[in-house]
C-alpha cells in the first residue's frame, strides 16, 4: 500500500494513495461500513506501531480500492484527487531521522575530487542525524536565511521506515524490520556542514528534511535496490541512478545501526545521495530563490519542494 | 521549583520537591487554587507559560507539603523527567581545552554540534549497559542540560535565556572507540541507557548560571570539574547560534556545557568498567549517579 499522511481543511488524516488519488481510511472505513477499521489509529506512526496484524488489514483495505473507479458522489467526502489535499510529512518520528554519509561510490568519488582525499569507501558505516524539527512534507518551500547560510545544496536519498522494535539485529533478517519506504531530500548547508565538522548543524536547518510525500511498503514497490532515482532542479535533470548501488546496503545499516541501540516503530533511516548534487559540480552551485526540486523514486513517489530565500530577522 | 518524575507503585506522576518531600503537583495546584493544564507527562508541562503558575505552588507550599499530596523522598523512585521528542543536541568540543579552541572562523569557534537519540533516556541509578564486543571505550561527562520552554527562532543571545524554561543535569556517556569509527559521532553517543538525565529540572528563575559548576565522580572520587559557563561560548550564545536557523521548541534539550578535561575524548581517568558507580552533580540543580554493567 501506498500511505500517507494527508489535510484537508484544517483535518490532519492518514491516507491511501491509489494512483491520483487519495482516501481518507477512517472517512472510507465509516463510509463502507468497515467497522473493524473505524478503530484504526489515527497517525501514520500509531499505524507502523500497531504492528503487522493492523498492517496486513490496512493492505487487504487498500486493494478494495485498487482497480475500479471511486464513486463520485464520495469525492470531497472520503476521497479527494492527490491535488486538492495538502501532503504532510508521512509520518513524525520520536527521534531524529538517521542519514548515512558516502554512501555511493561515484558520489563519493565526485566530492572528494573537491576535497584532497582518496575516493576510498569509508571502512564503516557514517550516520549523523536530522533534527525531527527540520522535517518538511511534499510542496511545502524549503527556506534559508543568507545570514545563516549562502550554500544550500539538494541530496535525493531513499528513506527506510523501520517498522518495529530491534537491538543488535542480524544482517540476514534486517528486512523484515523494514514497514515502509519514502522519498528524502537531504538538504545541506555546506559551509555549515564543513566548517562544524559534524553534520548536523549543516543538515538540520529548518525544512531542510522534506519527506515523502507517501510511505510505499514492500509488497507495493517491491525491492528497493532494483529501483531508479532521479532528481530535476527546475527540470533539468541532475542525479539519476540505482537505488542498489549503495556501499552499505539497507539490511547492513539497519544492523550496525541497531547495535547497542534499540531502533523503533517509525524511526527513520536515511540511505545516502547519488551523484550529481551542487557540491560535486565545477564551478560549485548553490540552490536559489525559486528553484524547484522533484526528487523521485521509481514506483515510490515524486517530492517536490520550492527553495524560498527569506530574512528572519 | 524543582521538578521530578517520580512514581510510588506503576504510575507515573508529576512531582516537585520541598525540603525531603515529593510533592503531587497537580494536588498540590489544586490544594493552592493554582489552574494547570492536562498533563501527560513532564514534558508536556516544560513551556515558560506554565512558569508564573509553578512559582505560585512553590511560594504557596513552602518547605513542607501537606501529607495527603506528599510523600518522603525515601518512599518514591525518581525517573528520568522525560523522553524528549527528538534528538538531543550537544554542543560538542565548548571547552577551552579542546581542539575546536584552535578552528575558528573570523574568530568564531566552530562546535560541533552532534546529537543523543531520545531512546537512550534512562533513570537515575539504571544500569549503564552497553555490549562489551561493541565498544571498549567508554566515558561520562558531566553536563548542563538546557530545557527550552518556547519556539525558539532567530533570538539574539540577549534575549535567549527567557525562553529556557529550566535547568537539568546529565551523565552525557560516549563510546570514543565508535565515534573514531563511524567518523560522525551521534551513533557513539546513543547506545541504550547513555543519557541518564534529572531526576530534578530547577526552572530558570532558581538557576544562575555563571554560579554553576559540572563536576563528575567516578567511584565516589571527583574526576572532573568545570563552571558551567567557562566553556568557549556561553549558554545563550550556543542556544542563540543554534535558533538562527534550527528552530528549537519546548521540551527540546540542548547540552551546552561540560567539565574541563574531555576535550579530547580522553579522560585523564581510565574508561568506564563493571562496577564503576558514576555520579554527575551541579549544585543548585541536582545529581544523578548510575551503576555501570556491561553485557
Amino acid at each position: 500500500m501506498y500511505i500517507a499522511t494527508i489535510q484537508v481543511a484544517d483535518q490532519e488524516m492518514v491516507a491511501f494513495v491509489v494512483g491520483d488519488q487519495a482516501i481518507s481510511l477512517h472517512k472510507a472505513a465509516a463510509h463502507l461500513k468497515h467497522t473493524s477499521l473505524t478503530n484504526a489509529p489515527e497517525t501514520v506512526l500509531a499505524v507502523i506501531e500497531a504492528g503487522p496484524e493492523t498492517w496486513s488489514e490496512l493492505e487487504d483495505f487498500y486493494d478494495e480500492f485498487r482497480d475500479g473507479e471511486l464513486p463520485g458522489d464520495g469525492q470531497g467526502n472520503w476521497w479527494w484527487h492527490k491535488d486538492a489535499v495538502t501532503f504532510l510529512p508521512p509520518v513524525r518520528p520520536r527521534k531524529n531521522p538517521w542519514v548515512v554519509g558516502a554512501n555511493y561510490y561515484q558520489h563519493l568519488a565526485n566530492g572528494f575530487a573537491r576535497i584532497p582525499r582518496p575516493a576510498i569507501a569509508p571502512p564503516h558505516v557514517e550516520y549523523f542525524t536530522k533534527s525531527v524539527n527540520s522535517i518538511i512534507g511534499h510542496d511545502e518551500d524549503i527556506t534559508y536565511d543568507k545570514r545563516v547560510t549562502r550554500t544550500v545544496d539538494f541530496e535525493l536519498e531513499l528513506a527506510a521506515v523501520i517498522g518495529k522494535h530491534g537491538k543488535d539485529v542480524p544482517v540476514a533478517d534486517a528486512y523484515d524490520w523494514i514497514f515502509g519506504y519514502t522519498v528524502a531530500n537531504d538538504i545541506s548547508a555546506r559551509e555549515l556542514q564543513l566548517g562544524h565538522q559534524q553534520y548536523h548543524r549543516g543538515k538540520s536547518l529548518d525544512g531542510f528534511c522534506p519527506l515523502g510525500p507517501v510511505i510505499a511498503t514492500p509488497r507495493d514497490c517491491g525491492d528497493p535496490n532494483q529501483l531508479r532515482m532521479r532528481q530535476w532542479v527546475n527540470g533539468e535533470l541532475k542525479q539519476d541512478w540505482p537505488v542498489g548501488d549503495m556501499i552499505y546496503k539497507i539490511d547492513k545499516l539497519i544492523a550496525v545501526l541497531s547495535e547497542g541501540m534499540t531502533i523503533e516503530p517509525g524511526e527513520i533511516i536515511i540511505c545516502g545521495t547519488v551523484p550529481g548534487v551542487g557540491f560535486e559540480q565545477l564551478p560549485q552551485a548553490w540552490l536559489q530563490h525559486g528553484d524547484v526540486l522533484e526528487a523521485e523514486i521509481s514506483r515510490i513517489g515524486m517530492l517536490r519542494n520550492t527553495i524560498k530565500m527569506a530574512n528572519f530577522a | 521549583m524543582k521538578l521530578v518524575t517520580y512514581s510510588c507503585g506503576a504510575e507515573r506522576r508529576i512531582g516537585f520537591l520541598a525540603g525531603e518531600q515529593v510533592c503531587d503537583l497537580q494536588s498540590a495546584a489544586q490544594a493552592t487554587g493554582v489552574t494547570l493544564p492536562e498533563l501527560t507527562d513532564l514534558g508536556s508541562l516544560v513551556n515558560v507559560e506554565h512558569l508564573p503558575a509553578l512559582q505560585k505552588i512553590a511560594k504557596a507550599v513552602g518547605d513542607k507539603g501537606d501529607s495527603k499530596w506528599s510523600k518522603p523522598l525515601a518512599d518514591v523512585s525518581l525517573h528520568a523527567p522525560y523522553r524528549p521528542r527528538q534528538n538531543i543536541t550537544i554542543a560538542g568540543g565548548n571547552t577551552r581545552d579542546d581542539f575546536v579552541a584552535q578552528r575558528t572562523k573570523n574568530g568564531h569557534p566552530m562546535l560541533r554540534y552532534h546529537t543523543k537519540a531520545p531512546s537512550a533516556t534512562a533513570d537515575p541509578g539504571q544500569a549503564l549497559s552497553w555490549p562489551r564486543q561493541l565498544t571498549s571505550q567508554v566515558q561520562a561527562e558531566p553536563s548542563l542540560v538546557v530545557v527550552m520552554g518556547a519556539d525558539t527562532s532567530y533570538v539574539e543571545k540577549s534575549d535567549v535565556l527567557k525562553n529556557v524554561f529550566g535547568y537539568a543535569v546529565a551523565t552525557n556517556v560516549v563510546s570514543v572507540d565508535l565515534k573514531r569509527k563511524h567518523g560522525q559521532w551521534d551513533k557513539a553517543l546513543s547506545l541504550d541507557t547513555f543519557f541518564p538525565w534529572g531526576p530534578v529540572i530547577a526552572t530558570a528563575d532558581e538557576v544562575e548560571l555563571e554560579t554553576l559548576a559540572c563536576r563528575l565522580w567516578l567511584n565516589d572520587r571527583m574526576a572532573l570539574s568545570g563552571g558551567a559557563e567557562s566553556g568557549l561560548l556561553g549558554t545563550a550564545e550556543i542556544l542563540s547560534e543554534i535558533c538562527f536557523g534550527m528552530t528549537l521548541k519546548p521540551g527540546d534539550l540542548v547540552l551546552t556545557s561540560t567539565a574541563e578535561g574531555v576535550g579530547f575524548g580522553e579522560l585523564p581517568e581510565r574508561w568506564l568498567q563493571d562496577g564503576d558507580v558514576v555520579r554527575s552533580g551541579i549544585a543548585g540543580i541536582g545529581e544523578i549517579e548510575n551503576p555501570v554493567a556491561t553485557y
